[in-house]
């Protein structure tokens, strides 16, 4: 018989010339002319967003199942997601790069999602109350509560100025319920107020909070935002009759009914005046005769948000665009009547600022019960503060929200600022940088360049903090569609949520949009791409020809052996997010 | 079965049932493949058959299945097994147990078809054992034989059969029955295999020592591969009936010239040496029919007792002579009596040599006083060898 001569694989001395390692005869790195460098870079989404929220690292917490990883990332940042995640204008979904591929990423579902699905406590990882500065916010919008959250974070006492009778600003008294139900919004203030915010209700600023209590803070921030309605008549004798869109708005579950079955005139473009009509209609009993909005803007030139427009006309109501109101005529028992002239709207493409211009001598007449002028607001600041310039009726700032009185800092409307929750987030958020930098006498402006996010105004504020460990990211950089290898992806619908049936949901003030199930989160969680975020796929680890990519373990990052890497730049194109770049040697 | 040496080496292939097979047709092979394509499309191949788009794939294609762990096949000739060359290297290197068919024929230039062993032989130093059959049957046991022998010794086999003499030629073929094949030759159990759950870099670079321990192995592995044909063959012959031997030698006991040859050259001799024997010459044959690993030991045993020895070769290395001749010489040197080697080169390009044309061999070889220092070319003209 034929003896069994196969040999014995053995460790030292394979048969067959294999190996499971790197091949370490010749050191091929010195054939490198370019070498891979990993760097994670900003995704166009932070990039856009004003409170620069690092969106890809949430979405790679949350796709592991992490959710309150995820939205302690988002509060990094952010101290309102619930807020934003329902009416936020979404700038970070217009950048995103899924949109070349297919259709952008539903963050703002996500960011919602984050906030009703997530538990976090703020107050763990900061150092309450660590510092000895006393700081007064004034006005607790957007941008009060954000500074508020900033700076306690930060370590701050702070004390929280509010004229009504509860905290939220605009969020409460200005957008309806149906958009931003109480309980969310209540739910993050008592998250911020958990920093240890001091808080005093009904303190109007020059009635009952005067200039020297002000003064006595090592710092004030202003967030007074704009509380009056433009008006454009003389409401003359007509008081009742003619109102401002913030008024109805502060008070639409109080009106008299019979004010509210009147024939209504709206007039105006922006998210004010939809709400003003949205909340009529649902105080009606879902009735939209005799509601008219008129604007100078056509359709697409409306301010307002565009699903904001949709979800109204869905409601039935009715848009006149292009007009422009030139004169109101007021005749004892008679109908008010408004006189409209064609219009069009110039719109500056450096500042965004909107010029209504009529044109043509044809005139369309109203017959109306009621008007209701919802064009813009005005700041209403009762009393003088001694050094802080004004300008055109707001408060004067620099970019980083210092006013002429060194103490003094304002953000939000009130300085002009666009009037967005996200931007008066980000107002707020720059403020407390701002405010922290001339406490700590350090220069704000080098500070800001050293967590800026690209070139746009929003900054990290991980250092800030000190309160998380992120993978180093390359703030000057975005990662741009080019550098997504798309070949790792596949085409995946967005999902929308839900929206409760137009004509049920116009007879109550029932959030319209639902929140995402958590099976078709997951999955729009899987869309994203991770622009320029090293989510340990590995993938350069199983294209290396040269087995030359190291996995580090504390900290979690990798690196090439540049004894064998031959820079053949493999990694850099199986890298699916751009986070491999190859860099040209340095001889 | 009444079958041509092709038909019988692709029962063989069939028989020995492997998994992959991955050739490219070219002529005198072309037969083979066709044969194969045929099975495969009334589907009693039972193998995948890759038609890949030249020789030097189908090395390629059947070194990475070998890797795989499966049984592996494919069948060339001439210019394809030249285009083969740089694979067939990478295949004893890998260590993986190929069996190929190679059908000799003249490589170009000029344009030929017909027999000519250079093709085979050029590939003497890439690490493959080389087995040189004599006629139909024997194709088609060699084959199953290789496998048994690849599989044991870790290297890849060639079995060379000659453009038309045996590839065309048709002769009574008895093809054995699948079972028995199937004992004789079980499954394939490979050593290692290409997992992609320990992933491996196969064919990495090495250093020189490395290198040299590599090449040392497979080596060792050459060497003791010549006991393991014979014991192959042994089996082979308990069971079928058919045994050939590393040599197979033809009344050379007490021959005093001996002709040692390879190939078809070796079932004509048989004739021509009746005839002489009647004649009373004390002549005989000794095929080799392993020429790698070359059977150095059993060639010197086997001429012990020859007073001189003729070498026909259908091959010719340029500049030195035939390759069986020289690696005679080679082997006999070792013997300190060794008888005179006179080498012969004939039937270059597939031109017929014949039983009249062998006595001829045997005639000079008594006749001639002085070993010529290069090959007899002309054996009809007397003035040419210096007579």
């Amino acid at each position: 018989m034929i003896r069994s001569r196969r040999p014995v694989l053995e460790r030292e001395s394979p048969l067959v010339p294999m190996s499971s390692q790197t091949s370490i005869v010749f050191k091929t790195g010195s054939q490198r002319w370019e070498r891979p460098v990993f760097a994670n870079k900003v995704a166009p989404c932070r990039h856009a967003c004003p409170i620069g929220v690092d969106i890809p690292s949430a979405f790679d917490l949350a796709s592991s199942g992490d959710v309150d990883a995820a939205l302690k990332t988002w509060l990094q940042d952010n101290p309102l997601p619930g807020v934003c995640g329902r009416v936020c204008y979404q700038p970070c979904e217009q950048a995103c790069n899924r949109r070349d591929f297919d259709t952008a990423l539903n963050i703002r579902s996500f960011e919602r999602f984050l906030s009703d699905h997530g538990t976090v406590d703020v107050t763990a990882d900061v150092q309450m109350d660590g510092r000895r500065e006393s700081i007064a916010v004034v006005g607790s919008g957007p941008a009060g509560l954000s500074a508020a959250y900033h700076l306690a974070r930060i370590g701050y006492h702070i004390t929280l100025f509010e004229a009504n009778p509860k905290l939220g600003g605009m969020m409460r008294y200005g957008i309806p319920r149906f958009r931003l139900p109480s309980p969310i919004l209540d739910h993050e203030i008592d998250r911020i107020l958990s920093l240890g915010v001091r808080v005093e209700l009904g303190n109007t600023i020059g009635k009952h909070l005067g200039w020297q209590e002000l003064e006595s803070f090592d710092a004030v921030f202003m967030a007074v935002g704009l509380q009056r309605g433009k008006r454009i008549f003389d409401a003359g004798n007509s008081k009742a009759r003619i109102s401002t869109g913030v008024s109805f708005l502060a008070n639409a579950d109080t009106h008299p009914q019979e004010d509210l079955d009147l024939k209504t005139l709206i007039v105006g473009g922006g998210n004010v005046a939809i709400d003003v009509a949205r909340s009529l209609l649902r105080r009606r009993g879902g009735s939209a005769s005799g509601i008219v909005v008129i604007c100078p803007e056509s359709k697409e030139e409306m301010p307002a948000l565009p699903e904001e427009l949709r979800e109204a006309l869905e409601e039935g109501l009715e848009f006149v665009c292009g007009w422009a109101p030139v004169e109101l005529h007021d005749r004892p028992g008679e109908c008010l009547q408004v006189d409209f002239r064609p219009a069009k709207v110039l719109i500056d493409a450096e500042s965004g600022e909107r010029e209504i211009v009529p044109f043509g001598t044809e005139i369309q007449a109203h017959q109306t019960d009621r008007v209701i002028v919802a064009i813009g607001q005005e700041l209403h600041l009762p009393i003088q503060l001694p050094g802080v310039t004004m300008s055109r009726g707001l408060i004067e700032v620099d970019r980083f929200g210092r006013t002429s009185h060194p103490k003094f800092f304002a953000a939000g409307d009130a300085t002009g600022g666009k009037a967005l929750v996200a931007d008066a987030i980000a107002g707020g958020k720059l403020g407390a940088l701002a405010i922290h930098c001339f406490l700590e006498n350090r220069d704000v402006e080098g500070e800001l360049q050293t967590l800026q996010i690209g070139k746009s105004s929003a900054f990290c504020t991980d250092q800030l903090t000190g309160s998380r460990q992120s993978r180093p990211v390359d703030l000057g950089r975005i990662a741009s569609f080019d550098q997504i290898n798309t070949l790792f992806f596949s085409n995946e619908n967005r999902i929308e949520p839900e929206r409760l049936d137009p004509r049920s949901r116009s007879r109550t003030f029932d959030e319209v949009a639902q929140t995402v199930e958590s099976q078709s989160m997951r999955q729009e969680i899987s869309r994203c791409f991770g622009c320029g975020l090293c989510v340990d796929c590995e993938n350069c680890i199983d294209f290396c020809p040269d087995l030359s990519i190291v996995r580090n373990v504390k900290p979690e990052t990798y690196d090439f052996n540049s004894d064998y890497c031959k820079g053949c730049g493999m990694c850099s194109v199986a890298c699916p997010r751009g986070v491999i770049e190859m860099e040209q040697e340095q001889s | 079965m009444f079958l041509s040496g092709n038909d019988a080496a692709a029962y063989g292939a069939r028989l020995a049932r492997p998994q992959v097979i991955a050739a490219y047709p070219i002529t005198p092979q072309s037969p083979i493949y066709e044969r194969l394509s045929a099975w495969d499309g009334e589907g009693s191949l039972g193998a995948i058959m890759m038609r890949v788009e030249s020789e030097h794939s189908a090395m390629a294609a059947c070194i990475s299945a070998s890797l795989t762990g499966v049984r592996t096949f494919t069948a060339t000739a001439s210019q394809g097994i030249a285009l083969m060359h740089e694979l067939l290297h990478y295949a004893s290197g890998m260590r993986v147990p190929i069996v190929l068919v190679n059908v000799n024929r003249s490589l170009a230039a000029p344009w030929s078809f017909w027999s000519d062993q250079t093709d085979s032989l050029s590939q003497r130093d890439t690490g493959w054992l080389q087995l040189y059959v004599a006629d139909n049957q024997e194709a088609l046991d060699t084959v199953i034989q290789a496998y048994r022998i690849s599989e044991t010794v870790l290297l890849p086999t060639m079995v060379v059969l000659e453009g038309f003499y045996t590839s065309h030629f048709m002769e009574p073929v008895e093809v054995p029955e699948q079972e028995s094949v199937d004992e004789f030759l079980p499954a394939f159990k490979p050593a290692f295999t290409l997992d992609t759950h320990q992933p491996a870099t196969f064919c990495q670079t090495v250093t020189q020592r490395q290198y040299a321990e590599f090449k040392i192995a497979r080596q060792s592995a050459m060497i003791d591969a010549l006991e393991v044909v014979e014991a192959v063959d042994r089996e082979y012959g308990e069971r079928f009936g058919r045994e050939y031997g590393v040599l197979n030698c033809y009344r050379h006991d007490d021959a005093e010239i001996v002709l040692v040859t390879a190939g078809t050259i070796g079932s004509t001799a048989k004739e021509a040496i009746d005839e002489l024997r009647e004649g009373g010459k004390k002549v005989g044959l000794v095929r080799i029919r392993l020429f790698r690993p070359f059977p150095k030991a059993r060639v010197v045993e086997s001429l012990k007792h020859a007073k001189r020895v003729a070498v026909i070769d259908r091959n010719l290395s340029p500049g030195q002579e035939g390759v069986f001749s020289e690696e005679l010489k080679s082997a006999l040197y070792s013997r300190v009596d060794n008888a005179p080697v006179f080498s012969f080169v004939l039937g270059l390009g597939g031109t017929n040599v014949s039983t009249s044309c062998i006595r001829r061999v045997f005639e000079l070889t008594e006749k001639m006083q002085n070993v010529p220092v290069n090959p007899i070319f002309d054996i009809e003209n007397d003035d040419a060898l210096g007579f």
